[in-house]
């Protein structure tokens, strides 16, 4: 398959940055969208001129590393997958192909389709986490988590922290992400008892880099490659009106 | 907004409720129930609490718009996201503002015209006389296709702001939405019609 791709190039965070026009020859329809580029990157590598950056880890679905902007759709314009697990045969033979980074101001672009997400690092450090003692593992089934409560968390779990709630929500915001690591552990009794601060402290940490505020259009629960709810930031809402008025 | 939002959709209630004595024509409630609301004490609090909560509503929304803006400096090349996002979240800010720029024209005409006329006014009159002019009527049913989308957004997204809208819950919550953003506008909507060709005198 041939393709004409329309890629944003920027050589570094100060750079303004503009669109490249490149052609994919001999594309296989198996190929996933990150395939592609490195088909490009080969030729662009074999005549002497810099390659295109992108973000790329598992190529499995499961890192949460790659995220691009494709026609328009965070990690392209379907529902319910990453970027890598994209083939092209979704896309018709002498199609043009815009690229594009995740575009939020948390989310600076360090080079062409690159852009950092450690924002997100921070707000997990924030709050995202359970303190335990480490030490021997305890029995397995010393805790007993019902089922549903343990789908429900697993649901939650399931969100590889791409960024793609923050890139494709009009506002961008956060919400989903900080909402499902919120919702995971605290479902879960060994999030539960530092559920209070983790509400408090990872909203904080989400305002402090700079999203914006939700309000409420669901395009993050549309574009999430995981299928990770909005009632989810329902949950996230009511751990923090819970952590903010209820008894400490 | 969630609070604010659901105090205002209570008094949409209760305006509706009121609204609909119109049926019963000039010797009916109506009126009456305008000249106590008028005239009893107890209400000037209440109207104060009302302008309060329409206040803090349309500040608190221009406040997150504002501060959303310039959240993402480089818009998209190619616009895809509009695409996922039901119209009337898009446009929540957009008809807020026609809802409040109708809602100025519609405190001269009633409010101030009948609170401010130094002399007793038949609210009943008041309002025939503004609904058999066709043009008022066109421009309050536009508002109220205005109204609905607002609710359309604003009514399920209190609920979800509260974090009650769970998934449990959410079917329910949507469903007794139907009946806000429809019902709502649909029975406003009605009174002009009803009163322009006849249906109350």
């Amino acid at each position: 398959m041939d393709f004409k791709l329309k890629v944003w190039r920027q050589k570094n965070r100060d750079d303004k940055g503009h669109f490249e026009d490149y052609t994919a020859k001999g594309i296989s329809e198996a190929a996933s969208v990150l395939e592609m580029l490195d088909v490009v990157n080969r030729e662009l590598v074999a005549a002497g001129k810099d390659p295109i950056a992108f973000d790329h880890d598992c190529r499995e679905g499961i890192c949460g590393s790659c995220g691009l902007v494709i026609n328009g759709g965070v990690h392209g314009p379907f529902e319910h997958n990453t970027t890598c697990e994209l083939r092209m045969r979704r896309f018709s033979d002498g199609d043009t192909i815009v690229l594009e980074p995740f575009r939020a101001r948390p989310f600076p672009i360090i080079k062409d389709l690159v852009v950092d997400r450690s924002a997100f690092d921070r707000i997990m450090q924030a709050g995202g986490y359970v303190t335990v003692k480490t030490g021997q593992a305890p029995e397995a089934n010393g805790i007993a988590v019902p089922k549903k409560i343990a789908d429900e968390a697993m649901d939650a779990a399931q969100c590889v922290g791409c960024g793609a709630c923050a890139a494709t929500c009009p506002n961008g915001s956060a919400m989903l992400f900080v909402a499902a690591k919120v919702s995971q552990l605290a479902l879960l009794p060994q999030g539960k008892a530092e559920r209070k601060e983790r509400a408090l402290a990872m909203v904080a940490q989400m305002d402090k880099e700079g999203f914006g505020s939700c309000s409420n259009t669901y395009a993050c629960e549309a574009k999430c490659p995981k299928g990770v709810s909005v009632t989810h930031i329902a949950r996230l809402n009511r751990e923090y009106l819970r952590a903010g008025f209820g008894s400490k | 907004m969630a609070l604010t939002g659901f105090f205002l959709v209570s008094f949409l209630m209760f305006h509706l409720t009121m609204n609909l004595f119109l049926f019963e024509g000039s010797r009916g409630s109506f009126s009456s129930f305008a000249d106590f609301l008028g005239t009893f004490p107890i209400v000037r609090p209440i109207e104060w609490i009302l302008f309060g909560g329409f206040l803090l509503h349309l500040l608190l929304g221009g406040f997150v718009w504002l501060m959303n803006r310039g959240v993402r400096p480089q818009a998209y090349k190619v616009k895809g996201t509009s695409k996922t996002i039901k119209l009337s979240s898009r446009l929540s800010i957009y008809t807020g503002t026609l809802i409040l720029a109708f809602l100025v024209w519609h405190l001269i005409q009633f409010f101030i015209a009948s609170r401010f006329a130094g002399h007793p006014v038949d609210m009943f009159v008041l309002v025939a006389q503004a609904f058999s002019n066709p043009v008022t009527i066109v421009l309050y049913e536009i508002l109220f296709v205005i109204l609905g989308f607002h609710l359309n957004h604003g009514f399920q997204a209190l609920f979800q702001s509260l974090g009650l809208r769970t998934a449990k819950y959410r079917g329910f919550i949507d469903a007794v939405g139907v009946i806000v953003w429809l019902l709502i506008p649909l029975g406003f909507a009605s009174i002009p019609l009803v009163m322009y060709f006849g249906g109350a005198r």
